[in-house]
């Protein structure tokens, strides 16, 4: 019976540590925005300036050579062009000029560079179905450089000094070694739920349907099985079925009326 | 005739010895009891804020004072077993927050955050209770701390604890009652 | 009250004194040091925790007060050889005694809280730099005087009251403002290393007082 006791005891301390740990976890999502604190963590990280940035992207789109593989048969330059103004007019107070880049290659992929360009592959605009798609692929990649994500990545894997050294030297082999880290590494997950969000409030701002960025995602995984090497995109930003979920389910405010992106994305496509 | 119990009669048939009273403790063994309590701020003495030192100092106040007498070796006890945890969940947060600090694939999410005030309080309560403890220590009274409380009284006044305390008799006692 | 006693030999030992001021700091300081740095440290844990528990109960706990007792009563038997101002080899352990040292303090009942609060704030100004200054030239003069006493020791076999005397009311003053601040007695270190007076015993009727005639 004692002994009982004392069992019983304890289910009731470990009952109440996990009733308040996963209380929190459970109710605090369901508290109203307005009421909860501000308590980001990496806020005030040490970063550079957006000029700096934009140098830095200057150097980068140099290296990679960017200006020059640009494709520009007029169909796909002013389709894209249709697309990139729906969303930009809908951005507000932002410090970057962004610059989209098309690069004529079959890998299905887009790139944030600093500085506010942006970079897609044709393989990319190949695959989508809808110019709505591709809205919604660049939404999430303004979203990145709206967020910084790009300048964070770069301090963090790099460090602060290397970042420094390359905007006041332009050394060769430090704006490779810059470029193969913008390339290569992979976004958090914080990060990549950041520019998703960010993304889909983008899109409706627009009046484009936010869920078309899942539908881009879930073609991305059917195509998974036969193109997997070239998916970059995918590879690139990992995602997983809760990213694809929270598009789904992001709710549009009242009043929302989806507006097809006015183009013959077919003929655009077929220029290409 | 309803039997009467006079509660001071040691019931032979518990498994567990009688409890002294706040009048049968000297008041060094008072102090002593307290001391046990205030283990937990030892690594403010010391230089280091880190959450082993409380446990270290917890252990040894323990092994240093617990056959002194059983009041003093409840309260010590009690206060080592709930030092345990404390010290463990303390490491755990410290370890979490290392870790979001230097790994990308580690974010500040939800669970952490909820972990951290699920400690603090955790934290926060054992200090409460703590220093109630101590003062009721000081005062000659038992406090019993959810479950620590029920443990610690198990462990050291059951009848089967063999330990050997300074001032009581070494065997137990031959003579008994036949009913 | 503090009794803090070094005996002064008739006769000090060359042989111990070569012994231990070429190999004193392997055999002496060495082993005692190492255990002491174990019990130092419960010592200055307990030593802050003390000055809480008399701010709330007014009294310093027993055993706490022992136990410091003991920890210097063992550093002062260790460096009473190291000093070469007595012989033979210190006894380890809390509870050892010596016949050659003495270290006791009356355990205080009552201890005012105003008192250990205003040392626990402001000790070192009104303690520490006074008595600090001091002792800062005395420490200069003791290492003088124990070097002297050294060779003192070394052709006659004996050590001059003086300088032995000097010494050990050095020290007595040292310990005597080191144990006001960690709140084990009382009253204000004086400006001296002179022995605490033993208040007067109260006068007993003996033959010599009030003889009838």
């Amino acid at each position: 019976m004692n002994r009982v006791s004392i069992w019983i005891d304890l289910v009731k301390l470990l009952g109440g540590f996990a009733a308040i740990w996963v209380g929190y976890v459970l109710l605090w999502p369901m508290v109203p925005d307005e009421f909860k604190p501000d308590w980001t963590l990496d806020e005030d990280l040490v970063t550079i300036s957006i000029e700096d940035e934009e140098a830095i992207g200057d150097f980068i789109l140099e290296a990679f050579e960017i200006e020059q593989s640009e494709v520009l048969p007029a169909a796909v330059d002013s389709g894209l062009w249709v697309i990139e103004n729906r969303l930009l007019s809908q951005l507000d107070a932002t410090d970057y000029e962004y610059n989209f880049y098309i690069v004529d290659n079959p890998a299905v992929n887009a790139m944030t560079f600093p500085g506010g360009n942006i970079v897609v592959f044709t393989g990319l605009l190949e695959l989508s179905d809808t110019p709505e798609q591709v809205a919604a692929v660049l939404a999430h990649e303004i979203g990145h450089a709206e967020h910084r994500h790009v300048v964070d990545k770069l301090i963090t894997e790099l460090g602060i000094t290397f970042v420094m050294a390359v905007i006041t030297g332009g050394d060769a082999n430090l704006i490779h070694e810059l470029t193969q880290t913008v390339i290569s590494s992979v976004f958090s997950r914080n990060q990549e739920q950041e520019a998703d969000q960010f993304s889909m409030e983008l899109l409706e701002r627009s009046q484009i349907d936010p869920r078309a960025l899942a539908a881009f995602f879930r073609k991305m995984n059917r195509e998974n099985l036969d193109y997997a090497d070239e998916l970059e995109w995918v590879m690139s930003h990992p995602h997983n079925n809760s990213r694809i979920k929270a598009s789904l389910e992001y709710e549009v405010g009242e009043g929302f009326e989806s507006k097809p992106i006015d183009l013959d994305w077919d003929a655009v496509k077929a220029a290409l | 005739m309803e039997e009467q119990k006079n509660p001071l009669i040691e019931n032979v048939n518990s498994p567990y010895l009688p409890l002294p009273q706040p009048d049968e403790i000297p008041e060094r063994e008072r102090e002593d009891a307290m001391g046990a309590y205030l283990m937990m701020f030892a690594a403010l003495a010391s230089s280091l804020p880190l959450p082993i030192i409380n446990l270290i100092a917890a252990v040894i106040y323990y092994y240093v004072n617990r056959r002194k007498s059983r009041f003093i070796h409840f309260h010590s006890l009690q206060s080592l077993l709930s030092q345990l945890p404390t010290t463990f969940m303390n490491w755990g947060l410290l370890y979490w927050f290392i870790m979001i600090w230097t790994k990308e694939a580690w974010t500040y999410d939800d669970y952490f955050k909820g972990y951290v005030i699920a400690v603090i309080l955790a934290n926060v309560l054992y200090i409460i209770f703590s220093l109630l403890a101590a003062v009721r220590a000081r005062k000659g009274r038992m406090y019993y701390f959810l479950f620590f409380g029920k443990l610690s009284y198990d462990m050291v006044f059951s009848k089967s604890n063999t330990l050997v305390y300074k001032g009581e008799r070494e065997a137990p006692a031959k003579n008994k009652p036949p009913f | 009250m503090l009794t803090f006693e070094i005996k002064h030999q008739e006769q000090y030992s060359r042989g111990e004194l070569l012994l231990r001021s070429f190999f004193g700091f392997i055999y002496i300081a060495l082993p005692h040091a190492f255990l002491l740095m174990f019990v130092g440290i419960a010592s200055q844990v307990l030593a802050f925790l003390a000055f809480w528990v008399i701010l709330f109960t007014g009294r310093y706990p027993q055993s706490w007060f022992e136990f410091q007792v003991k920890v210097q009563r063992w550093s002062l038997r260790v460096n009473s050889r190291l000093y070469n101002l007595a012989d033979g080899y210190p006894a380890f352990g809390l509870n050892a005694t010596d016949d050659n040292v003495t270290f006791d303090v009356a355990f205080p009942e009552n201890i005012s809280r105003g008192s250990v609060l205003l040392r626990g704030l402001f000790g070192w100004i009104y303690v520490l730099i006074p008595h600090g200054i001091i002792l800062w030239f005395l420490t200069i003069a003791f290492m003088f005087v124990n070097f002297f006493g050294w060779w003192a020791v070394l052709f006659t076999g004996k050590y001059p009251k003086g300088m032995f005397d000097f010494q050990v009311e050095y020290l007595r003053w040292n310990a005597r403002v080191g144990l006001y601040l960690s709140y084990i007695t009382q009253d204000y270190p004086p400006f001296s290393g002179k022995r605490d007076e033993v208040p007067a015993a109260a006068p007993t009727a003996s033959a010599g007082e009030n003889t009838d005639a």
